[in-house]
Formats: structure tokens, C-alpha cells, sequence
């Protein structure tokens, strides 16, 4: 099951709290280079799969691999430096500039200062931020310069994974559809394997090729968007889907 | 942050470090209990010492029998006056002879010398006026009239030879007795908030309110001959320092300390001047007392420095205390409850127990300011750390840092706003709590406070509650700035310190 063109694998994975079934027993996997959208509402269960694909909790039964490596306390350092993380706002930590947030894991690594340099530039370009606006702390910075930020932090180390946690659910209408945009070309020039988790159809297509309905900690359907929309399995896929893959078709 | 620190410890480890003996080897340190009389034969005795040549010193102010017991045997003082009575009370079960007393005392080191000449006992006392309405004479009369008030110090109402002793002799009723400061009873007599107060019978006051002394008729008070306590390695350690302090054996009546008792308690004259009168051979010019500006300035540099050294003690300890409680669900909130239950511990009763395990000093001063100072800065480092939004928390997982790494980088910058408070707090706390460091012999403002109380000097005692104050404001203000550089720049719009 696991091998070269499989990043995350859950196989018979379960996580309850309490008597509270947070993910029914799943199976799942996420293809090299796919991107997908874990689409649902809260209690859905698309958090906690997410959660469990960072090694953040453990689940009850089964196993989670990712990047062909079982996730346990003991590889889960490890197999973070190779998944990117980004959520709302890009998670920015208040007490460290734009810069310093971008270059924890490299300092913490030791980088040489060449090397971090070097690397900071080329995310800072290929996410389209100036100069000086490193400098600043994320309290002075704009809603859409933070998140480019945090996704210039997610990829500092290259990692072929990018986690998605409602990357843009904290901006404005225009800001969000120009960085849906800039997001989704960024990710497929750099060839990344994306799993996006999001309760907006409308991102969910504007990022994803293929997504993944979930309700009540089971997934629902898969499928690409057209396929979602041509035959929802249930009435309540279909009216997840309503509003939100209309726009998307021009965007495809 | 780390230079602030390291300085912080070098003054805890100068004042912990033992001090350096003098040039001619021969150290000597007298103690004295918390009040006048005591004050004035512990500076007597270093007068004398220091006449023979010795480095001497005075340990003022100690809090109790037992404290100052504990000086002597731990080796803090050398020798202090102590009364017989109080001697039977603490250490002996029933009313020995001189032979026993001397015995009891051997086992433990220490050594007696011959009675001082007068006899400290307690009395009960009134007004003459009150004593003729009431008509009462004797204690047995007292027992007679419930309805007088009593004012007792809290010494005596704990004392087997105090209140409970005499209840039993007399079948007084301990009811609607109330703990009074002993120099603050006199004044609540004169005022009439009480009718009745234990007196010492050398206090001064005693002849200038024309007080009349209860007879104790059933003859329960024991006597109080002043005596000398010391080291038994005293009179071979230093001879010269033994020799002239016994010359005070057989050289004080009760004319004389009355007299001297007087001098400071009514007269407020400086303690130095007040020994000098009970010095053998008459009174001899006494080096001046230093200025009430070089005091201050003395004490109140002591003060910060007991401050300082138990703050950084209390930030070493507290906030590793709050970042396990954060982390280990079940023993964290046990050890933030266990400093919460140590701030609730009395200063006199931590101090005692405190003074048989590190002597008298700033070792037990510091120790018990730095418990008192955990509180603050042990809780509100687990506060800052537990209320750090799950979303930057998870972002901080989601890069793969070990947990030191996180926590230094991440965790404890985004908590210290809420650090640096509760390190003020403790600061602004302890500028307060110091002043019990007096009680231990470890001087600071409270030794003018308490002076002040007990002398019912208000200018003493001013001097140093204004200081204290004033170092509350200080320290309050520079912790303010402090924040700017502790609390990163990102940080500071969300409230710092």
C-alpha cells in the first residue's frame, strides 16, 4: 500500500474522546504531487485527520504513514522538518519579526548564515514580499503579508508536504481570492504534494483537484470537483457544493 | 536578561558566603531578642568585646527564645542575655536548681555564666485607679473580676509560664484576653482600652505611670535572673572578648537596667548611649552614633540587596516550577497549590523553622522571602504558557523543534509579559516581607520598624517604613522599564508589565 507515489497513508485509523467518535474507522491516502481538499464542517473530523497526519495526537487504532515513514514519537521530529504547516494568518509567532519567524527551524538547525540568507531570498521572491517588510513584526503587517510569510516558514526547509489548515479563512473576499490564486500557482510550479483542510468549497476548489467530503468523523465521497458536482452522493454533498464550484470551473 | 541575572546571583552569593573573619582572627557576635532591654545588653556585650580587641558584632531584633537559641547553637551568635525563667520554660520541664539548668545547657554547648545582678520578672499590672475601684491587689483578687480586660503580649499568652500557667494557678479565665505588642499595651492602659498588661519588672515605664504590680500571691512567677548564654568554645576561642563581657556578672541591679531601659524606651535615646551607662567603670564616652542619614542609607541598601538575592532565587525556582505545571497535568497544579499554601505560612513560624536549619542571618531572611515570592511568578508563568492560543501552539509543534528548543524559543517569549508581572509582583511583594528579615538578625528596615514599634518612636519607625515604601515605588518603576528590554518588541502593544 505504501510506497514511492503514496505521502500519507491511514490505515483503519480511529480517534474517539471520550464516548465522542472524533474519526470513524478510515482508510486514506494522498498521492506524490496531489493536491486535495478535505472539505466539511466543524466535528467533521477533517481536523483531526489533519492533526493526526502531524503526529499531534495518536490515534486509538491503526497506523498513519507519511512520506513513507510511520508517525510515532520517535520519527515525528523528523518527519515535521519535511511537512510545511500553514494556517490562518500563517501562525505567525508576535514576539519574532517576519524574518526571525521565517528562520527558526534554520537557526535552530544551525544553518550558516549564507545559507539562510540565500534561501530567505528566494521565498521572500517567489512569494512577491519587498525587502522591508521582513523587518517588521507580524503586528504591523497586513493580513495577506502574514500569510505569504507563513508560507514562506512552512517551506524554508523544502518539504515535499504542505499542510493546509484554513490557510486564508481570516481575510477579506479580494485579498482571498488574489492569494487563492498566487497559493495554488506557487504550489504547482513547486510541484508540492498539498492536503488542504477547509470548510469553503469555493477553496477547497480553487486549491484542490480533488476533494474529499467529510461528516461526522466519516468521509463521505471523494472525487475530483466535477465529479462532486455532476453526482453528489448525498444531498448534503450536493448542497456543500452548491455556491461553491460554480466560480471555480473558469479557475481549473 | 542574563547580565541581569548574573548580577542578581553574585549578590545572592555575597551575602550568602560566609563573612571574612577580621585581621586579628577573634570574631565575635552578640545577639539580642526583639526588644529594648535585650537590645541594650547585646550592645553592651559588644561594646565590651570590642574594647578587648575583638571584631565584634551585634545581632539585633532576633524573633523569639527558640530563634535565638538556635543562633547560639548553630554558631550564628556567641553569647546573648537570657533570663532563668525563660531558660526553665523553653528548655526544662519543672523548677530546677542552678546544678541542672547548667547541665541542660551543657548538652547542648552551651555554656552559663553567674546572675547579671537583677531579675527581669514578669508582673501583671494596673492603675492605681483601677486597682482601688475594683479593689483589687493581688492576682487571687484579679481572678475575682472577670470583667476586667486583660491586654497580655502574645509571648505571654503562649508561655507555659505565662498565661496558661497562671490560669491554672489562679483560676483566672483566659476569656476575652487580647494580644497586645507589649510596648503598645502601656499605651492602650493609658488610654483605657484595657485594664490589666503583663509588664516586665525592670520596664521603665512601670514607675513613670506610677503602675501598681499585682502581688503574686500564690507565688507562680518564677525567677528571672539575667544571666549570660554562650558558645562553650567561647572562653577558649576568645579570651580576651570572654573575660571583659564577664564583666558585666554581678555588675547590672535592677536600678541600673530600669535606669538604662528607661533611657531608651521613655528618652529614645540611641541604644548605644543606653549600654554605656551598664559598661563596669562607669559611664565612658561612647563613639558617637552614626547618622540617621548613614542608617538609611544602610539599611536601606541592605534591604535591596535581600530583595534582589531572594527575587533572583524566587525566578530561578518559580519559573520552572509554573513550566512543569503547564506541562504535567497532575503534579503541576499540586506544586502551584503547595506555593500558594507556603505564601499562607505566618513570617515568625517559617522563620523558626528555618533558623535550626541555616542559622540567623540573610541565609534563612532570603530563603523565606524567596518562598513567599514563588507564588507570583511560579503562577503567572504557568498562566502565560497555558494561555497561548491553540493555534500558535500548533503551529510551534508543526515545526519539529525539540521541546527545549520550543520552549525557549517560542513558549517562554510569548509568556514573558505575563512573567515579567508576576516577577514585579514578587519584588513589590517582597520590598514589604523583608522587613521580617530583621527578626533573624539580618537587619534591613525592618530593624527601624521594629524599634520603632517597640519604642513607640514614630521617627525611627518612619524611618524605615518610608524608605520601604519608597523602595516599593522604585522597584515598581523599574520594572517598567525593565519590561521594554524582557518582553519582546512584537509583544508589548498586548499590556506588558
Amino acid at each position: 500500500m505504501q510506497d514511492d507515489t503514496t505521502v500519507i497513508s491511514l490505515a483503519g485509523v480511529r480517534k474517539r474522546y471520550g464516548g465522542v467518535v472524533a474519526l470513524a474507522e478510515t482508510d486514506f491516502t494522498l498521492a506524490t504531487g496531489a493536491r486535495l481538499a478535505l472539505l466539511g464542517g466543524s466535528g467533521s473530523g477533517k481536523s483531526t485527520l489533519l492533526h493526526l497526519v502531524m503526529g499531534l495526537i495518536a490515534p486509538d487504532i491503526g497506523t498513519v504513514r507519511v512520506l513513507g515513514e510511520e508517525m510515532t514519537p520517535a520519527s515525528m521530529r523528523s518527519l515535521r522538518h519535511r511537512i510545511g504547516y500553514v494556517i490562518q494568518e500563517g501562525g505567525l509567532f508576535p514576539h519574532l519579526t517576519a524574518r526571525r519567524n521565517v528562520a527558526i527551524m534554520s537557526e535552530h538547525l544551525g544553518w550558516e548564515r549564507d545559507r539562510e540568507k540565500k534561501r530567505i531570498e528566494e521565498l521572500r521572491e517567489l512569494v512577491g514580499l519587498t525587502r522591508d517588510t521582513l523587518d517588521r513584526y507580524p503586528s504591523e503587517l497586513s493580513g495577506g503579508q502574514r500569510q505569504r510569510v507563513g508560507l514562506m516558514r512552512a517551506l524554508l526547509l523544502d518539504p515535499p508536504l504542505l499542510l493546509l489548515d484554513e490557510p486564508l479563512g481570516a481575510l477579506d473576499a479580494v485579498v482571498r481570492r488574489r492569494l487563492q490564486k498566487e497559493l495554488r500557482g506557487i504550489i504547482v510550479s513547486l510541484g508540492k504534494s498539498v492536503l488542504l483542510v477547509t470548510h469553503d468549497a469555493a477553496e477547497a476548489a480553487a486549491l484542490a483537484d480533488e476533494i474529499v467530503v467529510m461528516a461526522e468523523g466519516k468521509i463521505v465521497q471523494r472525487g475530483t470537483i466535477a465529479e462532486l458536482t455532476r453526482s453528489p452522493k448525498t444531498p448534503f454533498v450536493a448542497e456543500l457544493l452548491g455556491d461553491g464550484g460554480a466560480p471555480t470551473t473558469e479557475q481549473a | 536578561m542574563k547580565r541581569a541575572l548574573s548580577v542578581l546571583l553574585l549578590f545572592m552569593f555575597a551575602l550568602l558566603a560566609p563573612r571574612v573573619a577580621h585581621a586579628d582572627g577573634t570574631r565575635v557576635t552578640a545577639g539580642s531578642k526583639a526588644f529594648p532591654e535585650s537590645w541594650i545588653l547585646g550592645e553592651a556585650l559588644r561594646a565590651l568585646a570590642a574594647e578587648s580587641g575583638a571584631d565584634a558584632s551585634h545581632a539585633k531584633n532576633l524573633g523569639g527564645t527558640e530563634i535565638t537559641l538556635a543562633a547560639l547553637r548553630s554558631g550564628a551568635i556567641d553569647i546573648y542575655v537570657e533570663y532563668t525563667g525563660t531558660i526553665d520554660e523553653v528548655l526544662l520541664h519543672d523548677r530546677p536548681q542552678d546544678g541542672q539548668r547548667r547541665q541542660a545547657l551543657a548538652a547542648l554547648g552551651i555554656g552559663m555564666s553567674e546572675r547579671l545582678g537583677f531579675d527581669d520578672s514578669y508582673a501583671l499590672a494596673t492603675l492605681p485607679a483601677i486597682a482601688t475601684k475594683s479593689s483589687v491587689r493581688s492576682l487571687s483578687d484579679l481572678a475575682r473580676h472577670p470583667e476586667l480586660r486583660l491586654g497580655l503580649s502574645h509571648e505571654f499568652i503562649g508561655r507555659k509560664d505565662g498565661l496558661p500557667g497562671l490560669t491554672a494557678r489562679y483560676g483566672l479565665s483566659a476569656e476575652g484576653v487580647r494580644g497586645v505588642q507589649h510596648e503598645l499595651a502601656y499605651e492602650a492602659l493609658r488610654t483605657g482600652s484595657i485594664d490589666v498588661l503583663d509588664v516586665y519588672t525592670t520596664d521603665a515605664q512601670i514607675e513613670r505611670m506610677g503602675l501598681l504590680l499585682l502581688d503574686d500571691d500564690k507565688a507562680f512567677f518564677p525567677r528571672y535572673d539575667a544571666v549570660l548564654l554562650y558558645r562553650q568554645d567561647l572562653p577558649t576561642r576568645a579570651p580576651a572578648a570572654f573575660a571583659s563581657m564577664s564583666r558585666l556578672v554581678g555588675a547590672v541591679d535592677t536600678r541600673a537596667m530600669t535606669h538604662a531601659n528607661a533611657m531608651m524606651a521613655m528618652d529614645h535615646e540611641p541604644v548605644e548611649k543606653a549600654a554605656a551607662t551598664l559598661l563596669p567603670g562607669g559611664t565612658r564616652v561612647v563613639p558617637g552614633a552614626p547618622s540617621a542619614a548613614a542608617e538609611i542609607l544602610k539599611d536601606t541598601f541592605r534591604h535591596v540587596q535581600l530583595v534582589l538575592a531572594s527575587l533572583a532565587a524566587s525566578i530561578i525556582i518559580g519559573i520552572p516550577i509554573g513550566v512543569l505545571a503547564s506541562r504535567a497535568p497532575r503534579v503541576g497544579p499540586a506544586l502551584l497549590t503547595l506555593t500558594g499554601v507556603l505564601q499562607t505560612v505566618p513570617s515568625l513560624a517559617l522563620l523558626a523553622l528555618l533558623v535550626p536549619l541555616l542559622g540567623i542571618g540573610a541565609r534563612p531572611a532570603i530563603v523565606a522571602l524567596l518562598l513567599y515570592g514563588l507564588l507570583p511568578i511560579a503562577r503567572n508563568t504557568y498562566t502565560g504558557l497555558t494561555t497561548i492560543t491553540p493555534e500558535l501552539m500548533r503551529s510551534a509543534d508543526a515545526l519539529g523543534l525539540t521541546a527545549w528548543a520550543k520552549l525557549r524559543r517560542i513558549s517562554l517569549p510569548l509568556a514573558s509579559p505575563m512573567i515579567v508581572a508576576g516577577v514585579k509582583t514578587s519584588a513589590v511583594i517582597n520590598v514589604g516581607t523583608a522587613t521580617i528579615a530583621a527578626l533573624v538578625g539580618a537587619d534591613g528596615l525592618g530593624n527601624p520598624i521594629l524599634q520603632g514599634i517597640s519604642l513607640r518612636d514614630t521617627g525611627l519607625l518612619l524611618r524605615g517604613a518610608l524608605p520601604a515604601a519608597a523602595l516599593a515605588l522604585v522597584f515598581e518603576l523599574a520594572f517598567a522599564g525593565l519590561s521594554r528590554v524582557l518582553v519582546p518588541r512584537g509583544l508589548r502593544s498586548h499590556g506588558a508589565a
